[in-house]
């Protein structure tokens, strides 16, 4: 008996001790940049403003509506000039018209689409969404014409622009890179265990961490589904639920697809799992746009892990283990 | 009767004793073992209801008494345990669109408005990818 009192003190005294560290020893920095809202906790002391300070800067760079930004500039120049910009912005441009050159899936990710978000009423400042209406048929086959990357030249850090119409926006990769970035700041001031949420975009270092999926459609629960983010690697999400409006009984959302209309494959929402926040990014769009069957193969050439949810309310496993939370749902593993 | 006798009844009583003692101590300690484990892994239901306000905390509000208030230009409800943003005067309506929330740790979030509505309580999840 005196022994299995020990025993129970023991395991009491664990038990204690692994509750309180497991809850307490967390810092937490939240704010708002990139157009969207950012949480970061981690076990070592944040700088929160040292953290709001990397994404403002990346803000700066690559928002398309403030004037002194590389992008804004780029979209602003005179037809055949040569426009330098930031070490990152080059980086950047490059790592998103590779995306959109990727074989079998040219323009699924177009960094050149902007004209056609902004006709369709989805750029910046978004004025009365509720009330939009979908543009004409000959509207969108004339501004579709001239968006695409070849209006563009890059030469390291100078890009210049060939037609006066056509706009770069880097919207689907910027928040992803904004998320590499604060991970890389949080490993060189030593953050042993941290967990990086920028607007759904999320990292996990040091730490495996159980990340719940959005519902795209009304649900009783906050997620539809979890898995487990391992550490070291980075999520996104693209989806129809968020930037949309509805007009006669018809869905408009922000993601434009290569015919110039608002993608329209069977998937609405994908969330990519991989080894970078800006891959992750990118990513999700582009298997959006693509589809389900399309998806997979997109997932597994880069390496990736997805789950991708259909119209018809199935979730799609690639290469990763699902948990279902709102039986509404069906898992069905990819081949 | 001898002495003997005598030394190992009184041993008898003494241990039937303490293990009675040891079985009382053992229950409590597996009691407070469960309680431990169940606050810390069972995902409290969503109590409260926060809302921020360029960072600052400006209000909270139980989340099972109905209630709508407005924060700025925006107008929240508070009803049947779920909370929603029923209106804003921001230009987006990402919070509008926003499903409304009821469970620990779900948040709404209106950007241009900066505010933040979020609810207490531990969560099954570290975070949502949207």
């Amino acid at each position: 008996m005196k022994r299995v009192f020990i025993i129970l003190s023991v395991i009491i005294l664990l038990a204690n001790v692994f509750a309180l560290t497991s809850c307490s020893r967390s810092y937490t920095a939240e704010g708002f940049a990139l157009g969207t809202f950012y949480t970061v906790k981690s076990s070592k002391r944040l700088d929160p403003k040292a953290i709001q300070d990397i994404l403002d800067s990346v803000e700066n760079k690559f928002s398309v509506s403030v004037t002194t930004s590389d992008i804004f500039r780029i979209n602003n120049s005179v037809t055949g000039e040569w426009i330098e910009v930031s070490e990152d912005t080059g980086f950047l441009l490059n790592a998103a018209f590779d995306f959109a050159l990727t074989d079998n899936a040219v323009n699924a990710f177009n960094p050149a689409v902007f004209p056609l978000v902004a006709l369709w009423g989805f750029a910046p400042p978004y004025l009365e969404l509720m009330e939009k209406t979908p543009p004409r048929e000959e509207d969108i086959t004339a501004v579709l014409a001239y968006c695409d990357i070849s209006n563009f030249i890059i030469e390291g850090n100078s890009v210049k622009r060939l037609n006066e119409n056509a706009a770069l926006d880097l919207g689907g990769i910027a928040k992803g890179y904004a998320a590499d970035k604060i991970a890389d700041y949080l490993i060189e001031s030593g953050a042993k265990r941290a967990l990086i949420n920028l607007g759904g975009t999320l990292i996990s270092i040091g730490k495996n961490s159980v990340i719940g999926i959005a519902p795209p459609r009304d649900s009783n629960y906050s997620y539809i589904a979890s898995f487990t983010l391992s550490e070291g690697f980075a999520c996104a999400t693209s989806g129809d639920y968020e930037r949309y409006y509805i007009n006669d009984g018809v869905r408009y959302h922000h993601i434009i697809g290569k015919d110039g209309y608002p993608a329209d494959s069977d998937i609405i929402s994908a969330t990519i799992i991989c080894d970078s926040g800006k891959n992750a990014d990118a990513m999700s769009t582009m298997v959006f746009v693509e589809g389900s069957a399309k998806g997979i193969e997109l997932i597994r050439a880069n390496a990736a892990k997805g789950i991708l949810v259909t119209r018809d309310n199935i979730i799609i496993a690639v290469d990763i283990e699902v948990k279902i939370k709102d039986s509404g749902y069906t898992l069905t593993i990819a081949e | 009767m001898n002495t003997d006798n005598m030394k190992t009844f009184d041993y008898y009583k003494k241990s039937k004793l303490l293990e009675r003692w040891d079985i009382i101590v053992a229950v409590i300690l597996v009691l407070a073992l469960a309680a431990v484990l169940l606050i810390t892994f069972l995902p409290a239901e969503g109590s409260e209801v926060e809302i921020y306000k360029n960072g600052q905390l400006i209000a909270v509000y139980p989340l099972n008494e109905n209630r709508a208030f407005n924060v700025g230009a925006m107008r929240i409800e508070i009803f049947d345990g779920k909370v929603s943003v029923v209106e804003s005067d921001c230009p987006d309506q990402l919070c509008v669109h926003a499903h409304s929330i009821f469970t620990a740790g779900s948040v709404i979030i209106c950007v241009p408005n900066k505010v933040v509505v979020k609810i207490t309580g531990k969560t099954e999840v570290e975070g949502i990818t949207q």
